[in-house]
This record gives C-alpha cells, sequence and structure tokens, in this order.
C-alpha cells in the first residue's frame, strides 16, 4: 500500500507513477511490481479520420478527367489530329498538379509540393513554346519560374522554421525579396529591351535593404541591451 | 376470438386479420418495430463528428472471470426485455429515428482508451457495445439509446441474466432489475419527455461559463478513478447537512476555481465557475421510461464575490440545487426543450439541412453553460444473490465537445467509485479535487487507464 508524496492519496498496486501529479512512487517496502494487474488492457482503440480534404480532391481529380477527355475527343473527330485541344489538355494537367494533387495526400510536405509546382510550372510553360513556337521560354520563362518558386520556398521555409530568431527570419525574407526584384527586372530588361537596367526595382530592392538593417539593429539592441528592452517589451 | 375463427372455419381473411392484429397492434405497443427518437436524443446523430459522438460507459466487475458464453446468452435475452437497445440509427427524409434490429452485438474485447467513437457498421448497426476485460464487463452506450439511469438498469438486467445463466441461482427481479421473462410495456418505451412538459415553456437561464483548457488529445480519454469509503463521505456530508451529490459538487467547483485561479493569464475571466448535474427525471415525474429522461441542475461559485469557505459553499450548492431539481422548474424547461421539437420550421426541414443547423447549435450552446459535469447515479443495491458475485460497478462519462474533464460517480458494496474522465493531457482539476477531499479527512484510492 503506497501513498502519494505529493498528493496524500493512496495509490492502487498497478500505478508505477501518481496519476494525479505524475511523482514515481518509490516506497522500499513494497517495490512496484509491474507484474500486477492493470484496471485497463494495453490494446488502444484508434479512430479512423477520414480527411475530408482527401475526400474532396478525389471527386475533383475524378471531375477534371472529364473536360480533358472530352477536349482530346472533340479535336480528335472534328479534324482528326491533335492542335488546339493540347493547350486546355496541358491546362487542365497544370491545374491538377498544381492544385488538386498535393490535397491528395494525408499529411502534406508543403515544401516539396512547393518544388513539384514550380516544375509543373515549368513544364506547362515548356509545352505552351512548343506548341506557338516562341522564343521566350529558355531566357525568360524559365529562370523566372525557377526564381519565384525558389523564393517562396525560402519565405515559407524562414516563417515555419523553429530555430531562427524573429530578427534573423525578417532579414532573410527582406533579402530574398531584393533578390527577386532585383533579378525579375534584369530578365525583364534584358529580354525585351537587349540591355540590363534597373529602375522601380532599385526602390524596392533600398527598401528592402534598409528595412533589413533596421530589424538588424533592433534586434541587436533587443538582445544586448537591458535599458532598450525596457522600453521595448510587449 | 380471430384465432378460434381462423383455426375453425379455416377462413383466410381471419386469419390475415389475425396475424396483422399481432404483428401490428401488439408490435406498436410494446414491442416496436422502430422508434422516434426521443426529445433528448434528437441532438446526438447530427453532433457526432467522424472522431466522437456521445458516449458513456458502465461497468460491473463480477468476482471471477467472465464466461462469455453465458454472457452472450444473458444478452440475447435481455435484448428481447430492452427492445430500445435492439435498434439501429437510420436516416429519415426530415429526422433520425431507430429501427429495429435483429441478433445482438459481438462480445469484444476491452480496451485501454474507453468511449472512442463508436463505429455503428463495425458493431453490427447496434448503437451500443458490450466489452470483457478479466472479471469486468462494460457497456458503452450512444446516448440516442437511454440515458444513464437507463443504462443502470440495463447493465443490472444482464448482470442477474448472467449470474442466472452462469451458476443457476433464481435472482428476484423488481426495482430496475427487470424479468426477461416479462413482455416490455408501452411505458417502458415511451418519450417522458412529451409526457410531463409542463404548461409553460421556460428556457434554462444563459450565459457562458467559464471553460477549462488544456493541451488536446481527444482520442485517448484519461480515466482516473478515485475509491472513496461511502459511508466516510456520507458522515461528512450529513455533518453538514447536505448530501453527497451536494459534497462532491462543491469539492469539484473548488477545484475548477482553483484551476482558473492557476492559469489567469494578464486577466482574471469574469466567467462563472459551474458544475452541470444531470437530475434523473424518473423519480421526481413518477415515469418508467427505459429511453433518455433527465435533465440538468446547475450549480455555480461566482469568485468574483471573494473567497468561500468549503462549508459556505456548500450551502450555496446545496439551495441550488434544491432550487434546480423543483418539478415545476423542471416541466418547465422540458416544455422549452419539446417546444424547439414542435416548431413547425424546424420539422418540415429536410434533416440533411437540419444537420449543419443542429450540429452547430449543440456545439454553440452543448455545454457552453458549464465547466465541467458531475454525474452520480447513486448507491446500487442489489439483492443478495447477485451481490456475492459482483464486487464493484463503474460510471464514467466520454467526452463532451466542448468541456475535456468530466466526473461521473457510482456507489456500490459500501465503496464510492467516482471516474474522472478527461481528453487533454493536464491532470489539474483531478489533482485538486482530491487533494481537496484528502484535506478534508477523506480516504481517497487512485487507480488510472494511462
Amino acid at each position: 500500500m503506497s501513498y502519494c508524496v505529493n498528493c496524500g492519496v493512496e495509490l492502487a498496486a498497478s500505478e508505477k507513477c501518481c496519476p494525479l501529479c505524475g511523482v514515481e512512487v518509490i516506497n522500499p517496502a513494497s517495490p512496484f511490481d509491474p507484474t500486477v494487474a492493470r484496471p485497463y488492457p494495453t490494446r488502444h482503440e484508434t479512430i479512423r479520420h477520414r480527411a475530408i480534404r482527401v475526400v474532396a480532391a478525389r471527386v475533383l481529380s475524378l471531375l477534371m478527367a472529364i473536360p480533358l477527355i472530352l477536349v482530346l475527343l472533340l479535336d480528335l473527330i472534328e479534324d482528326g489530329s491533335m492542335s488546339w485541344s493540347l493547350i486546355p489538355a496541358a491546362s487542365i494537367v497544370f491545374a491538377f498538379f498544381a492544385f488538386v494533387f498535393p490535397c491528395l495526400f494525408k499529411k502534406p510536405i508543403i515544401w516539396m509540393f512547393m518544388i513539384f509546382s514550380t516544375l509543373a510550372a515549368a513544364a506547362y510553360l515548356f509545352v505552351l513554346h512548343l506548341l506557338l513556337k516562341g522564343d521566350w521560354y529558355y531566357l525568360f520563362a524559365l529562370p523566372v519560374t525557377v526564381m519565384t518558386g525558389a523564393a517562396a520556398i525560402g519565405i515559407y521555409l524562414m516563417i515555419s522554421s523553429k530555430k531562427a530568431s524573429l530578427p534573423l527570419k525578417l532579414i532573410i525574407i527582406l533579402l530574398i525579396v531584393m533578390v527577386f526584384v532585383l533579378l525579375l527586372q534584369m530578365l525583364t530588361e534584358l529580354h525585351f529591351n537587349g540591355v540590363i537596367r534597373f529602375d522601380w526595382s532599385l526602390y524596392v530592392a533600398v527598401s528592402c535593404g534598409m528595412l533589413s538593417l533596421v530589424v538588424l539593429i533592433v534586434g541587436r539592441l533587443y538582445k544586448k541591451s537591458e535599458r532598450f528592452r525596457k522600453k521595448l517589451f510587449f | 376470438m380471430f384465432y378460434l375463427m381462423s383455426k375453425t372455419r379455416y377462413n383466410a381473411v381471419a386469419y390475415h386479420f389475425y396475424m396483422w392484429y399481432n404483428v401490428r397492434m401488439k408490435h406498436s405497443s410494446a414491442d416496436p418495430t422502430w422508434l422516434k427518437l426521443d426529445n433528448a436524443a434528437k441532438i446526438y446523430p447530427p453532433a457526432q463528428t467522424e472522431g466522437w459522438n456521445a458516449l458513456f460507459r458502465l461497468s460491473v466487475t463480477f468476482s471471477e472471470p467472465v464466461d462469455r458464453e453465458a454472457l452472450s446468452r444473458a444478452l440475447a435475452r435481455v435484448l428481447k426485455r430492452f427492445p430500445n437497445f435492439a435498434m439501429r440509427l437510420r436516416r429519415g427524409l426530415f429526422w433520425y429515428y431507430l429501427d429495429r434490429i435483429s441478433g445482438q452485438p459481438e462480445i469484444q474485447d476491452d480496451v485501454q482508451n474507453p468511449c472512442a467513437r463508436m463505429n455503428f457498421k463495425e458493431n453490427g448497426g447496434f448503437a451500443f457495445r458490450v466489452r470483457v476485460f478479466g472479471n469486468r464487463v462494460a457497456v458503452e452506450i450512444f446516448h440516442v439509446i437511454t440515458d444513464g439511469a437507463g443504462g443502470l438498469s440495463f447493465i443490472k438486467t444482464l448482470a442477474a441474466e448472467y449470474i442466472s445463466e452462469k451458476y443457476g441461482v433464481t435472482v428476484p427481479r423488481g426495482g430496475d432489475i427487470l424479468d426477461c421473462d416479462e413482455a416490455p410495456s408501452k411505458e417502458e418505451l415511451e418519450d417522458g419527455f412529451l409526457k410531463h412538459a409542463g404548461p409553460k415553456a421556460v428556457p434554462p437561464p444563459s450565459g457562458v461559463a467559464y471553460h477549462l483548457h488544456g493541451t488536446p488529445d481527444r482520442d485517448f480519454l484519461r480515466v482516473t478513478t478515485g475509491i472513496i469509503d461511502s459511508a466516510e463521505i456520507s458522515e461528512k456530508a450529513k455533518a453538514l447537512g447536505v448530501t453527497v451529490t451536494e459534497y462532491l459538487a462543491t469539492a469539484l467547483l473548488f477545484a475548477a476555481a482553483d484551476w482558473k485561479r492557476a492559469r489567469r493569464g494578464l486577466f482574471q475571466s469574469t466567467r462563472p465557475v459551474i458544475v452541470s448535474i444531470p437530475v434523473n427525471l424518473r423519480k421526481i415525474f413518477g415515469c418508467r421510461t427505459l429511453r433518455n429522461f433527465a435533465n440538468y441542475a446547475t450549480v455555480g461559485l461566482d469568485t468574483r464575490l471573494g473567497e468561500y469557505t468549503f462549508e459556505e459553499a456548500v450551502k450555496v450548492v446545496h439551495h441550488q440545487l434544491r432550487l434546480g431539481t423543483d418539478k415545476h422548474v423542471l416541466a418547465a424547461r422540458i416544455a422549452s426543450n419539446v417546444g424547439i421539437e414542435k416548431n413547425i420550421l424546424l420539422r418540415i426541414v429536410p434533416r440533411v439541412i437540419k444537420k449543419p443547423i443542429m450540429s452547430m447549435a449543440y456545439r454553440l450552446e452543448g455545454d457552453m453553460k458549464n465547466t465541467t459535469s458531475l454525474s452520480n447515479l447513486g448507491l446500487i443495491k442489489l439483492p443478495p444473490e447477485m451481490e456475492e458475485h459482483i464486487t464493484r460497478f463503474d460510471f464514467l462519462l466520454g467526452s463532451l465537445v466542448k468541456n475535456p474533464v468530466n466526473a461521473a460517480a457510482v456507489g456500490y458494496g459500501g465503496k464510492l467509485y467516482l471516474n474522472f474522465t478527461r481528453v487533454i493531457e493536464e491532470s489539474f482539476l483531478e489533482r485538486a479535487f482530491f487533494r481537496r477531499l484528502v484535506k478534508l479527512g477523506i480516504h481517497v484510492k487512485i487507480e488510472s487507464n494511462n
């Protein structure tokens, strides 16, 4: 017969720790015997949680197959070859991989799906490029797509990071935005005008740079100075 | 007469009328093929979710390991006597209803986490399940069938039948231990709410209570059982001039108030700490139904008024409970609930639309008005033929939507078994409660399922 030293209640012989406060029972006169029958068995009943999202995504994927098959068939019946139908078909496939596919998983790993969506977008643009016979893919569309995906993944990883401190997160996000806008204007100018020129992106980049500097200084001060913490506590 | 006519004259018409009379008239009176849900049960089917439905559990522990075959035979007999248990929940166009099914649920092995969401399909369609572990038989019941008192009558009758089957003893029947050779009566299956609703509808007092919050773990119902000597606690309660339920409710209020004090952040919540106590209406209204027939009385302490001593608080609780269990007040509350059910606008709306509305209403209203609940089934008295084979009874509540910790008590064989069930990791309420009892000089023995 053991008692909890904290709660003062008698504990059943099956209890190794006090169920109320968690303190271990140490009784030299009657040590804990693991063979004593417990009041409940050890088999645990699991409850099946069917994610509505997964079911909805399955239904949606089936629904998306209907217009896909329909446009391909229509095009084939009309003139015996595939011409215009490839564009809507590619769009449907892209929409599926970008939006519906991630919802089919019970526990989505978000950064993986972001990579996947980026690849889907790049592939979709490549198909359009082939069909429309443009020259914009390799030097403009592909780099911009990859860049956007990388920036989005970087920002997501920063926001979800548990290790990085708040000022560090803010600084890295601001730097990502800064590099992104500079690269974006560089590519745009290079593709459309043939020369590298920075104007609007400079305003954004300078603001981001200055903001990150402010965050850096305030973060340092907050960490170092007691006086500063006293004024800024929230 | 029709039977004789059918026999003697081989009159096909009379014979058919006799069969029709037997099937229709007799079934509709005492052995119905289907039942409308009673007033209290109507909310539970729409409120259930993928991971939760309103269950409670009663268990009886025998002095010897349970013989499953004898139990299965006993269950078959008991199901004939309790037609509301031999039903499955079905969907009508406007309301859910209970439909008669044959057979009986399979006897299952008990699990560590009681009252987990019941899967009706896996249970043969039945809305209750029977689980065995060692010497113990547990019945987990979905609230659409019956309430705690109805469930207690079921498990007592099941225990009586089992003892008769196993040991060949004749157990005298009476009270809520029913005779399985008798046919079920009409009064046992009536909806007491419809019958006893008062002339004036008064809704229960509104207001949101303080709620306990912790780290949720809804898939694992943690059970903490406190075993108390009944004579000791009833002596303590008597010394203060109150009942055991009132005494326990006061200790629970103090524990919840301790929680509130310990958890306060920048501001103290102004919401009162309230304990809801289910009231068995059968005795008050003289009703014999085996279906839901309970209402709630609430007791509370407004901690803003200052610190109460235990003696002061117990008096407040005593008077609150007396007022709350007044027959006319309860009749007016029932009338208010029945009024909602009878509302023509609600009735003509198809079930598909009604379900989300009722589900939301349950989440907004359900247990918002109380912090926790304490259900006490009272002291169980059995005939000596049963007493020698039964060592213990337990009663526990499944999780509720809003309130993560609840308590249920039942007394048997000189002991009071108080089961706390929670779906959060923190055991603060139980700890504060049992420590308070220990401080009041009551010996408590604790066991748990985790």
